[in-house]
């Protein structure tokens, strides 16, 4: 009995060893196969002139990492990124109203409504109500004491303005083509920089709508999908233009991508509260400069 | 002689007279306004938008005074959202002499609306269209409303 317990034993034991090996060899395989894997993602971290939004997340873990961590190493890191190889704006440490002085607000009725609020007081707003991408170069609709200049001209009497925000599209995707809506704004930023070429420039998202309610306000259709369609066209075309993007409507839509029922009456322009929602996103998407 | 004399000033008193009784046949103009009770009341209208007051630097930045140092109060409020024209403003000016003035910018005002809707929003032209401006004393009212007839109605209740 003793000695069938002892011959099991030993058979056992050899089989035992061949599992060992295998498991040490499964175990360097991973290792091996782990190190190569990461050393392409660094390479290819490396040479994306653009990162998507899930390397920005990255980018911005790595900020906040550094402030927590408080290495010397981290924090030479962290200084070191440049945040001009950004196309859309992550979350990053809030500035206060200061780094809005010589900003310029362009856009439509819904930026002209800053000047209604208290807020961004020290910015300038050169909009008009019902502007579009189609009319914004050529439509001469900003009111100055010498008459009614287009908004470019306007844009003349700042010329030292360092950031410039711009805020298009509600009032013109109805019946502009994508193409060509790209194709308007192209031109429109490409005379922004040759007027202003040292300012920043950040392309703000269309908001959403309500469907419902602008439907029946303006007698015509713009769906959600096709503002996320052309945002996206939005996002791609500021990356080729090196220009910021900012996705503020993920801060004015609900959980549905739209704009809900409380924020709005006519199903586009936005009420108070979210004009506060608006600038304290731009106060947490604020790209640092020098 | 003397009887001369006391016709003569009697006469201009009459005239004195008669003069500040003309004046204050010209509706009460020169009686204080409560205007912060006036536009309360003009803002408890019928509005589509929610209102928004705005302070001075604000309100300035739609309304082209020429010399802001003559106004004495100036309580606006328009469209929170921009959606619609909609608008009250009560203006208090301190001496009756600029009143004109002010009018003028409150009209320039409504012109900038008007030039902003007439191809955006159509149909707010009517209630722009239709925009009460009066003035009363040193005073000047301006509504854009659904309901202008209601609006004269208020004014007429509190500038009496």
């Amino acid at each position: 009995m003793s000695r069938k317990v002892y011959s099991r034993k030993k058979k056992s034991s050899g089989f035992g060893l061949i599992y060992f090996v295998s498991f040490l060899f499964i175990l360097l395989l991973s290792f091996v196969l782990a190190s190569i894997w990461q050393r392409s993602e660094d390479a290819a971290n490396g040479i994306t002139p653009v990162p998507s939004s899930a390397a920005e997340g990255s980018a911005v873990s790595e900020v906040s990492d550094a402030s927590e961590a408080g290495e010397s190493e981290t924090e030479s890191q962290s200084s070191a990124i440049d945040y001009r190889s950004f196309t859309l704006v992550p979350e990053l440490d809030r500035v206060t109203s200061d780094y809005f002085d010589k900003a310029v607000f362009i856009g439509d009725s819904i930026t002209e409504g800053i000047k209604t609020y208290g807020m961004m007081t020290n910015s300038t707003v050169i909009a008009a109500t019902g502007i579009n991408i189609s009319t914004i170069t050529t439509n001469q609709v900003i009111k100055t004491a010498e008459g009614r200049i287009t908004v470019l001209d306007a844009l003349k009497q700042y010329p030292d303005t360092e950031k410039i925000y711009i805020l298009l599209g509600a009032n013109g995707i109805a019946w502009i083509e994508k193409d060509l809506f790209i194709h308007l704004y192209t031109e429109f930023i490409s005379a922004i920089k040759e007027q202003c070429p040292n300012a920043l420039i950040y392309v703000q998202s269309i908001f959403p709508v309500n469907e419902a309610k602008f439907a029946k306000n303006y007698d015509s259709v713009i769906t959600n999908d096709k503002i996320r369609e052309y945002n996206d066209a939005l996002l791609k075309m500021s990356e080729e233009l090196h220009v910021y993007y900012l996705n503020v409507a993920e801060t004015i839509a609900d959980g549905d991508g739209a704009l809900s029922d409380e924020a709005t009456t006519d199903g586009m322009h936005i009420g108070t509260a979210y004009y506060e929602k608006w600038f304290n996103y731009l106060k947490k998407h604020a790209v640092p400069v020098a | 002689m003397t009887k001369k004399l006391a016709a003569i000033i009697l006469a201009i008193l009459f005239c004195l007279g008669s003069l500040s009784l003309l004046a204050g046949c010209s509706g009460g103009a020169d009686k204080a306004v409560d205007a912060d009770a006036l536009y309360a009341a003009l803002k408890k209208l019928e509005f589509k938008d929610e209102l928004i007051d705005m302070d001075m630097a604000a309100i300035e930045n739609y309304y082209f005074f020429k010399d802001d140092s003559v106004i004495e109060k100036a309580l606006v409020c328009k469209s929170a959202s921009g959606a619609t024209a909609e608008e009250i403003a009560v203006i208090t000016v301190k001496n009756k002499k600029d009143v004109e003035a002010v009018k003028a910018a409150v009209e320039m005002r409504v012109d900038d609306l008007a030039f902003n809707f007439e191809n955006y929003v159509p149909a707010e032209m009517k209630k722009i269209n239709d925009a009460v401006i009066q003035t009363y004393g040193r005073y000047i009212v301006l509504a854009v409303v659904d309901d202008p007839v209601a609006a004269q109605s208020v004014i007429k209740e509190y500038c009496k």
